[in-house]
């Protein structure tokens, strides 16, 4: 164990600014995940790909906030491309994600081999792009962090000040509408809410791992509490934990992608939970050998 | 040797770019067909899933065999996809989570372990995760292997081994996923066990995205599989059709993309998932009940819908003692709840048509005996 | 009784796809009744009590509640849907829910009070499903489930409860606590519209009625609107013992 990284300056950087992302997303998540809307972060994360490129080539430099501009933009075209379809066709949703992020993708493949064998660009250093597929600690800046910090405490504001709100269309739509709340006025603040978590959060995990940070601290939490805003505090912990351990085994173990870390300890955290959690395997087990001996 | 005497290179009949485009097209056909399936059982994210997570079958067994170019890595990553659909299919009957966020979970998982065990234990064999992602198109030619004295570029060879499977699948079993597809329940009591054709289909799908894998990387896999089959569901009325229509897509999307990344040089297998995104949408916008023309209808029907409405309230109110209100020329106006203009608008139209007149005694509009007929006819025909 | 007409719905027309559901209708709720409607599948019972609470568009009429638009009033009307319309897995207890009934009137941002806190109690209560005020509501009944938004109905302080379907599913103790329920706020002048289905029990249940078929057939006092022939006109009359 090497316990001296922790006090290192780019550990404590990056470890912060994943904490508080990992948290921020968790939260974000619940609301998603109980919405039944989990795999809108999976399309959304792949398609914020080529936003990113376009703002490369736009600012021939690798601008963090120019970068999260292009994201947002390329990923909120894809959401609203997946609503229209969804709305106009009679195509399964599921159907309609899985296209729509191989194609974004699949452009920001195109646009990144067009800028590596052009003349124009080839003069502008890329190796950072590379890092909004996978993410890589070793490449955050201070910048990264206060970005983060600018998204998400105004996303964590605006949940907090939503909560009742939220409460009541995830759980009741038609009932919210009938006294007056607009679902579509919900709808839109959260993915205004998952756009900056997914914006914020590529250079840390990537485009492809994003998504993980809003479904599965979320599900773990809805393992441990039948309340809402329990949930909500459990998926912000697990997700924080979750970070703290990632960035530390990837600050320690040369090659361990910090998103993939991460993900694998709140993969572990999320299985434990399921299996020893109040309503996990274990306590069904123990249930119905109750029930059976009782009958 | 005997067998170098009848060697048969492809290389000899097919040009570099030639031994591209067919093995593309190949690929291309071999997913649709199995795609439709996948659209249709509402499994398109399973696709997903396994384009992403078969890397890390594919890693676990380079880290046993040693080489890229064994066929036990074929098999070893085909068995995992199966064994992730496996797992998501077993998380979700736990009842902990629902099948979306099974899915959620898993593919993160496994795609995180892969890209784990490649950067510490892989590192400097010839497993870019840039290639893993996008593919490799333009290596397709320069990687042959002999099969039966015939030397043929790997890639091909193994989708043209899918491409026999999955449509032998389907020819022979076809009324078999025809049904279990449309009511799972009724083909399980009718005896056709519907989750061992689910898992003959995952199988396939597997191996298929295994063996497409390594050509046109993980991305195209997803497009390839859904996005021709989708466009498809759209055209067609019948299961057949479909699947033809969907490989006619699949040719067209990877000609365009092809020739077009050729021509500006990019990435090829991403300006094919571009392109199969932008028929999808273009079929979405254009087909016969989309959503121009629904707009168009919409609008046709609201106006005709608005003249029939019209008639039925002069119809229902005229013999009433309110009449003076609910039909009056100015006071109409507040019980349709239409503006002035409307109104004005819509009984000019009615009164040319001669199914309305005003009655300048009563002051109020009324039915000709012409309209008498349309309002009877009305009531029929929305079953009054 | 009083004879003041409390929703009055004037020629009101409302379309699924462009498809008609609902055509020109004129339709009167007594104050201070317990009005049924009742109707064949796909008469537009639940698109009629949509339209009159403003959820879902309307091509032509208009509605009064009390003597005003809808929206000015939605505090004093209180909505139980059919009870699909509910996430389940939500993670909230019984409580929780009710305690919803109370958002109406914080309106947005402000947080409940004790005082709502204690009204969302006496609903539990007056319901008897204080013992369960706790439990997740995935793990309630279908008729536990049922009461629960009842009393969420309750803390709402409405004077008007619209419910589409509240006895569907529910055991025989919860329907006499749901029609109880509705013959107290009856007494206490408050009007209660309920799209019902079993003709059997509908004479014992409700005081008005409204016989809907895309068009409305009837509407009145019990006695004189339930007739066979109405009946037979809104394709009811198989129905009937």
């Amino acid at each position: 164990m090497d316990l001296s990284i922790l006090t290192s300056y780019t550990f404590l950087v990056v470890c912060f600014g994943t904490m508080i992302l990992a948290s921020v997303a968790g939260m974000i998540g619940a609301v998603t995940v109980l919405k039944g809307q989990s795999l809108i972060g999976d399309a959304i994360g792949h398609s914020s790909y080529p936003g990113v490129i376009i703002a490369f080539m736009i600012g021939m430099a690798l601008d963090p906030v120019l970068l999260l501009i292009g994201a947002t933009l390329s990923g909120t075209l894809a959401f609203v491309l997946v609503q229209f379809i969804d709305v106009n066709s009679k195509l399964n949703l599921d159907a309609i994600l899985a296209t729509v992020l191989s194609a974004f993708f699949g452009l920001g493949m195109v646009l990144k081999s067009y800028i590596q064998g052009h003349p124009i660009y080839v003069k502008v250093p890329q190796g950072g792009l590379q890092n909004y597929i996978f993410g890589q600690a070793a490449f955050i800046r201070l910048v990264d962090v206060q970005l983060i910090f600018v998204v998400a405490i105004p996303s964590i504001f605006l949940l907090i000040l939503f909560y009742k709100e939220f409460k009541l269309f995830v759980f009741d739509e038609i009932y919210a509408k009938s006294i007056g709340l607009s679902p579509s006025m919900m709808y839109i603040i959260m993915v205004l809410m998952i756009m900056g978590v997914i914006a914020t959060g590529l250079k840390f995990v990537g485009a492809i791992l994003i998504s993980s940070f809003l479904i599965v601290p979320a599900i773990t939490a809805m393992q441990w509490s039948n309340r809402f805003n329990r949930v909500l505090l459990i998926a912000a912990g697990v997700g924080s934990f979750s970070s703290f351990i990632g960035t530390y085994l990837s600050s320690v173990y040369a090659g361990m992608s910090t998103g993939p870390s991460i993900i694998l300890a709140m993969s572990c955290i999320a299985f434990l939970s399921m299996i020893i959690g109040p309503h996990g395997l274990i306590a069904s087990k123990i249930r119905r050998r109750e029930f059976l001996a009782d009958n | 040797m005997f067998s170098q005497i009848l060697l048969f290179k492809i290389s000899d009949i097919l040009d570099y770019n030639q031994q591209m485009l067919i093995t593309l097209l190949i690929t291309g056909i071999a997913c649709a067909i199995l795609g439709c399936f996948l659209v249709l059982r509402k499994l398109s994210m399973i696709t997903d899933a396994l384009a992403h997570s078969i890397l890390l079958g594919i890693v676990l067994a380079f880290l046993i065999t040693k080489d890229l170019n064994s066929p036990i890595l074929f098999i070893g990553a085909g068995l995992f996809g199966i064994f992730t659909v496996f797992s998501i299919e077993l998380l979700s009957s736990t009842r902990l989570v629902k099948s979306d966020d099974a899915v959620g979970i898993i593919f993160p998982l496994f795609f995180s372990l892969a890209v784990i065990l490649i950067s510490t234990f892989a590192r400097n064999v010839h497993l870019d995760i840039d290639i893993v992602l996008m593919g490799q198109v333009i290596m397709i030619p320069l990687n042959n292997i002999e099969i039966l004295g015939i030397i043929i570029p790997k890639a091909m060879f193994y989708m043209l081994l899918m491409l026999v499977a999955n449509t032998l699948l389907i020819s022979i079993f076809f009324k078999e996923l025809k049904i279990s597809t449309f009511d799972p329940e009724f083909a399980t009591i009718a005896g056709f066990s519907s989750s061992l054709l689910f898992y003959a289909l995952m199988t396939l799908s597997s191996f298929t995205a295994v063996s497409a894998f390594d050509a046109v990387g993980a991305i195209l896999v997803i497009a390839l599989f859904i996005g021709p089959a989708a466009s498809a569901y759209l055209l067609t009325k019948d299961l057949k059709m479909m699947l033809l229509v969907s490989i006619l897509f699949s040719v067209a999307n990877t000609f365009i993309g092809f020739f077009l990344a050729m021509k500006i040089n990019v990435s090829i297998s991403g300006m094919i998932a571009a392109i199969t995104g932008a028929t999808l949408l273009l079929t979405v916008l254009f087909n016969k009940d989309g959503i121009i023309t629904a707009i168009y209808l919409r609008h046709k029907n609201k106006k005709e819908f608005r003249h029939d409405l019209l008639i039925m309230h002069l119809g229902n109110h005229q013999t009433e003692p309110d009449a003076e209100l609910e039909l009056g020329f100015d006071t109409i106006k507040d019980h349709l709840h239409w503006d002035q203009d409307a109104i004005e608008r819509r009984t000019t139209r009615l009164i040319d048509q001669g199914l309305v007149f005003r009655d300048q005694t009563r002051k109020i509009y009324r039915l000709t005996e012409k309209g008498q007929l349309r309002y009877n006819m009305i009531k029929i025909d929305y079953g009054m | 009784m009083s004879q003041n007409i409390i929703v009055k719905v004037e020629d009101l027309t409302m379309a699924y796809n462009e498809k008609p559901v609902l055509w020109d209708n004129d339709v009167d709720i007594v104050e201070n009744s317990r009005t049924a409607i009742i109707g064949p599948n796909g008469a537009g019972k639940s698109t009629l009590v949509k339209g009159i609470l403003g959820l879902q568009k309307t091509l032509s009429g208009y509605v009064e509640v009390m003597g005003q638009p809808v929206k000015q009033v939605q505090k004093k009307i209180a909505y139980i849907p059919q009870s699909n319309s509910v996430n389940w897995d939500f993670p909230t207890t019984a409580l929780d829910v009710v305690l919803m009934g109370r958002y109406v009137h914080l309106g947005w941002i402000k947080r409940p009070r004790k005082k709502d806190l204690e009204k969302a109690e006496q609903a539990l209560q007056k319901i008897g499903m204080q013992d369960y005020k706790n439990r997740q509501i995935s793990q309630l009944s279908g008729g536990q489930r049922q009461r629960v938004f009842i009393a969420r109905a309750i803390a709402q302080d409405a004077e008007i409860y619209f419910m589409d379907e509240p006895l569907a599913g529910v055991d025989k103790n919860t329907e006499k606590v749901i029609i109880d329920f509705l013959k107290k706020s009856q007494s206490q002048g408050k009007t209660s519209i309920v799209i019902h289905h079993d003709l059997n029990t509908l004479a014992e249940y409700f005081d008005h009625l409204v016989i809907l078929n895309k068009k409305i057939i009837d509407q009145g006092p019990m006695q004189t609107t339930l007739t066979k022939e109405n009946l037979a006109q809104a394709n009811l009359g198989g129905w009937l013992r």
